[in-house]
């Protein structure tokens, strides 16, 4: 349950090894590099390395060339490819564009050509009740003839052109418009042209290629775009064998350029003066002997360890470390927020309280044994974080399902297990101890609201942060106020034993919510350090601020206690849910009883189990890790090419 | 009439449609297009008038075709609203109808005074012809100022401007045509509120017309000042007869500017003008109008948002919904004129 140990690094060599000290960087996948503006000491002469990067051109040429074929090329072992510099990968590029420039326009012109025929098609069906053969219309020559669509709304305008020398044939309509055309004399063209134009006819020209009547021009051109059609699709195959072919080459020569150009990209980190390069990383303590073995071979280069609080300017980076059982839960701990370097890694903490929340929450032997094969399997097939989390709650689950006796909704399934060990009924029937488990609920909060103030402490004691420690909310002042509160009322409500004397009220009350409203002056009179003034308004804003900070401090004890509920809450909504399955279930036929049942286990499954997963991680991030935990850390990232093709 | 309870389903459906509404991040998408095609795409892909523009080809669509389905989309929007609780029934709720058909007889009219009686017909909506009380498409082929009468002959607006006689020219003076047909909306409207409504409802109702109507009384009065520099009792004439936060004396007091900047400095002290200083406290002549739109469009919001009254609710999404229409057509103004965006964004109400 901890973070991994990190050394400060500080490389430095000549400028002619910075190429071969980053690709040595990232053969380890251990050197976390730091960006040279955040070490960078601009007043000593150091200045950041601003070249324009040779190889981005042909990167986009690469790119561009297998979106051409729509591929998306692979990383492949480049070794034996020999063009190295940009010009040559360039032409390299340009001698497999061509070998596919022939087919490509080929399918380019196809495309086109069946784009028209499909617009065509659109224009003639809306066209097929004409007649008359299309070139006889247009070898008229005394009368012009427009082809196109006019809007519904404006068909109705046309009555009012009943003087004008033109007639409008509608032969279909849709939503939006009157396909048709119309005819008007030569001499009138222009007038009438222009009363179609006011009333947005939208003219369509009919392609030269349209021949015969309205039918029979559509079932020609249907014909010749389904032999096109076809033609496209043997076009493709060509292409696609072509691509196959060079699919091996395009690998190569991908991985190589994007290998040149990453590193390139590499150089940025690097600051540099009088010839002579600068890098600063973080890299684990357990690599630092392999690590400096990479550069045995490089005489002028030189690496220097330091602890990684060495440089004030940067905050070493993250690395969880956790056991076996706990670490797919980082996944969680991740979506909230690393832990600072120095911080505290919850992902053990997380692990646990997950995993008994959702197995109390979720509690069936069957549906536990379910989820967790189910797991199981994601964490084979996928190798999935989520896989594994599914197995270990599953298992809780169905451990709580013992305790529950339920399986697969049955409840009565277990009797015969509970008489064998002794038992004369299930250790806890849920709809018979309704308040037991609201209580429970409430109870396993306050253990772990106690737990998470008390974690609090320790980490802010390591950390001398003496106000919230002690004084916080979340603190030693608010642990004795929350737990005075707790016991007093469990003891004189249920025990029937006030404890609240006066002298209880006073100092184990009173006196710590005081010391939590006084807790900035008091955090600051035991750190010895000067009163600064924080916000304006003096005294009365200090009163202000503090009350409602205080009455919000009181609030939150009260609600996140009672969120716990919903533990409970859930614990009868499953059980409820599994009754409707079973009433179901035995209201059907025999035949349907059992497809009822499978199916209402695996709808309770899905369903409740994503709603019970999501609400235990919301009462982690929000009434556990509120108490103890800030996700402020960034990231471990080790620098390495990343040969994922940004193809779309 | 349904009860207010009841009613309480179209104020809710009035917020609905107030949801869909342009954002300001699709206006700055509709900004940086180059042409109506562009536009025309991007609202047939990304807002509530993509079902309206599905059967429309966008790279052929004709800019006017395309700002005639946005109108007609608001009409329908505003046809829906009115039938979804048998509010048609009610005469009030045909009060749009009312102010275009108004529209539509001056625009005639004005197209006659032109000489170009046959272009009218290219500017009648169509969605508007099977809705009018009158046959619009006789009304398109009215060739003089009788003709017009003829086919507005069962309707209100006759009785209006039957008495009025063309100058020496021949030509009608349409604005004072328009001002007693607004006039007579007004009053019709003012006294159907009070015959539809109970006394809170109407009160409410009223408020608002009275505010918006100043408002449009304000911009009006300016252009007559900046145009013609008349005097404030020439003004007064020409001004619609209503008075909201805006009293008698003080729109005197605002029509006896010297001239349109004198005009500014004075608008600056009234309520509206106050209002408006909370927005742009650097009103003046070539913005004063639009700021005046935007003071309109803001109390619709408002009363959109904090009313509990069906017809104030209507009155308000329907005013928005014009406004939306104004600001997409002066952004495709704007770009077939290739005006900078700077420029267009600041015309536009959001």
């Amino acid at each position: 349950m901890s973070i991994e140990k990190m050394e400060l690094v500080n490389i430095a060599g000549l400028l002619k090894d910075l190429d071969n000290v980053l690709l040595k960087c990232c053969d380890s996948e251990c050197f976390h590099i730091e960006t040279a503006l955040h070490s960078i000491d601009a007043k000593r002469g150091f200045e950041i390395l601003k070249e324009e990067n040779p190889y981005q051109n042909v990167l986009k040429k690469i790119y561009s060339l297998s979106n051409l074929l729509s591929y998306r090329p692979q990383k492949a072992d480049f070794s034996s490819f020999e063009p190295e510099t940009p010009d040559e990968l360039e032409d390299y590029i340009n001698s497999i564009e061509v070998k596919f420039k022939t087919l490509n326009s080929d399918i380019k012109n196809l495309t086109h050509e069946m784009s028209e025929r499909e617009n065509a098609a659109s224009l003639l069906k809306h066209l097929q009740g004409i007649n008359v053969d299309y070139e006889r219309i247009f070898s008229l020559k005394h009368t012009m003839v427009r082809f196109g669509k006019l809007p519904i709304g404006n068909y109705q305008k046309l009555a009012y052109y009943d003087e004008k020398p033109f007639i409008f044939f509608a032969y279909d309509k849709d939503k939006e418009y009157y396909w048709g055309m119309y005819f008007v004399p030569l001499q009138s063209r222009e007038i009438v042209d222009d009363i179609f134009e006011s009333l947005f006819f939208e003219r369509i020209h009919v392609p030269d290629f349209v021949h015969g009547t309205g039918q029979e021009a559509a079932e020609e051109n249907l014909t010749i775009l389904e032999n096109e059609k076809q033609e496209l699709k043997e076009k493709k195959e060509e292409l696609k064998k072509l691509l196959a072919e060079n699919k091996k080459n395009i690998n190569m020569v991908f991985s190589k350029i994007k290998f040149l150009n990453d590193s390139f990209e590499l150089r940025k980190n690097a600051s540099v003066i009088n010839g002579k390069f600068y890098i600063t990383g973080f890299i684990p303590a357990k690599s630092v002997k392999s690590f400096i073995k990479l550069f045995d071979n490089l005489n002028d280069v030189s690496v220097l360890l330091s602890p990684p609080d060495t440089d004030s300017r940067l905050e070493p980076p993250s690395k969880l470390k956790n056991n076996r059982f706990a670490q797919p839960f980082s996944m969680f701990v991740e979506m909230y927020g690393l832990p600072s370097y120095h911080g505290f890694n919850p992902t053990t903490f997380v692990a646990l309280t997950y995993t008994l929340l959702f197995g109390i929450m979720f509690g069936d032997l069957g549906q536990g044994l379910v989820i967790a094969l189910v797991g199981f399997i994601i964490y084979k097939l996928k190798k999935n974080a989520m896989g594994q989390i599914l197995t270990r709650i599953g298992i809780s689950s169905a451990l709580f399902g013992l305790l529950y006796g339920s399986v697969f909704g049955f409840e009565e399934a277990l009797n015969p297990l509970y008489k064998l060990i002794g038992l004369t009924e299930k250790p806890l029937d849920v709809f018979k101890s309704t308040n037991t488990v609201l209580i429970g609920a409430i109870a396993i909060g306050v253990c772990l609201i106690i737990v998470s103030i008390c974690l609090n402490i320790i980490i802010k004691l390591k950390q001398k942060d003496y106000e919230k420690a002690l004084f916080g909310n979340n603190g030693v002042a608010g642990l004795v106020f929350y737990a005075s509160v707790l016991v007093g009322g469990i003891s004189t409500i249920v025990l029937k034993h006030n404890l609240f004397t006066p002298l209880y009220i006073i100092f184990l009350i009173v006196l710590p919510l005081l010391i939590m409203f006084f807790r900035a002056p008091l955090g600051k009179l035991l750190s010895r350090s000067a009163h600064t003034e924080d916000g304006e308004g003096g005294i009365g804003t200090f009163i202000a601020e503090n009350f409602f900070e205080l009455f919000e401090f009181l609030l939150g004890y009260v609600t996140n206690t009672m969120s716990f509920l919903r533990v409970g809450g859930f614990v009868l909504s499953h059980a409820g849910m599994m009754l409707v399955v079973m009433t179901l279930a035995e209201g059907a036929s025999k035949g349907a009883a059992p497809i009822i049942l499978i199916l209402g286990n695996i709808f309770v499954m899905c369903m409740e189990g994503m709603i019970v997963g999501i609400q235990v991680l919301r009462l982690e991030f929000y009434e556990i890790f509120s108490r103890f935990y800030e996700g402020d850390g960034h990231a471990f990232e080790p620098i390495k090419i990343d040969f994922d093709a940004e193809v779309k | 009439m349904p009860d207010n309870f009841s009613l309480n389903a179209t104020i809710a459906k009035a917020r609905a449609f107030y949801g869909k509404r342009l954002k300001k991040q699709d206006y700055d998408e509709l900004l940086h297009k180059s042409s109506v095609s562009e536009i025309a795409e991007y609202l047939k892909r990304n807002t509530h008038f993509s079902e309206e523009l599905e059967a429309i080809d966008t790279n052929a669509v004709h800019r006017g075709f395309l700002e005639s389905i946005l109108k007609r989309y608001n009409f329908n929007q505003y046809a829906r609203l009115c039938k979804f609780q048998g509010l048609n029934k009610y005469p009030f709720y045909n009060y749009m109808l009312v102010s275009m058909e108004i529209q539509m007889v001056v625009s005639c009219i004005m197209h006659i005074n032109a000489d170009a009686s046959e272009d009218f017909i290219v500017s009648v909506p169509s969605y508007l012809i099977s809705h009018a009380s009158f046959d619009l498409l006789e009304l398109s082929k009215a060739r003089k100022y009788d003709d017009v009468l003829k086919v507005i002959k069962k309707t209100p607006y006759y009785d209006v401007i039957k008495g009025e006689t063309p100058d020496t020219d021949g030509l009608y003076d349409c604005t004072q045509i328009e001002h007693k047909l607004r006039c007579y909306y007004l009053t019709w409207l003012r006294k159907i509120i009070l015959k539809d409504f109970s006394s809170k409802v109407s009160k409410e109702i009223i408020s608002i017309i009275d505010i918006q109507y100043d408002l449009i009384n304000i911009i009006n009065g300016f252009r007559i000042k900046a145009f013609s520099g008349s005097s404030a009792e020439e003004i007064e004439k020409l001004m619609l007869p209503v008075y909201g936060k805006l009293t008698k004396a003080k729109a005197h007091q605002l029509f006896e500017a010297k001239d349109s900047s004198d005009y500014i400095e004075r608008l600056k002290h009234t309520f509206y003008g106050q209002q408006i200083m909370h927005f742009d406290d650097n009103m003046t002549q070539s913005n004063m109008e639009t700021d005046i739109h935007r003071l309109r469009t803001k109390y619709a919001k408002i009363h959109l948002r904090a009313s509990d009254n069906a017809p104030v609710s209507l009155y308000s999404i329907l005013f928005l919904f014009d406004v939306e229409i104004q600001n997409i057509t002066i952004i495709i103004e704007g770009i077939r004129y290739k005006a900078p965006v700077s420029y267009i964004e600041k015309l536009l109400i959001i």
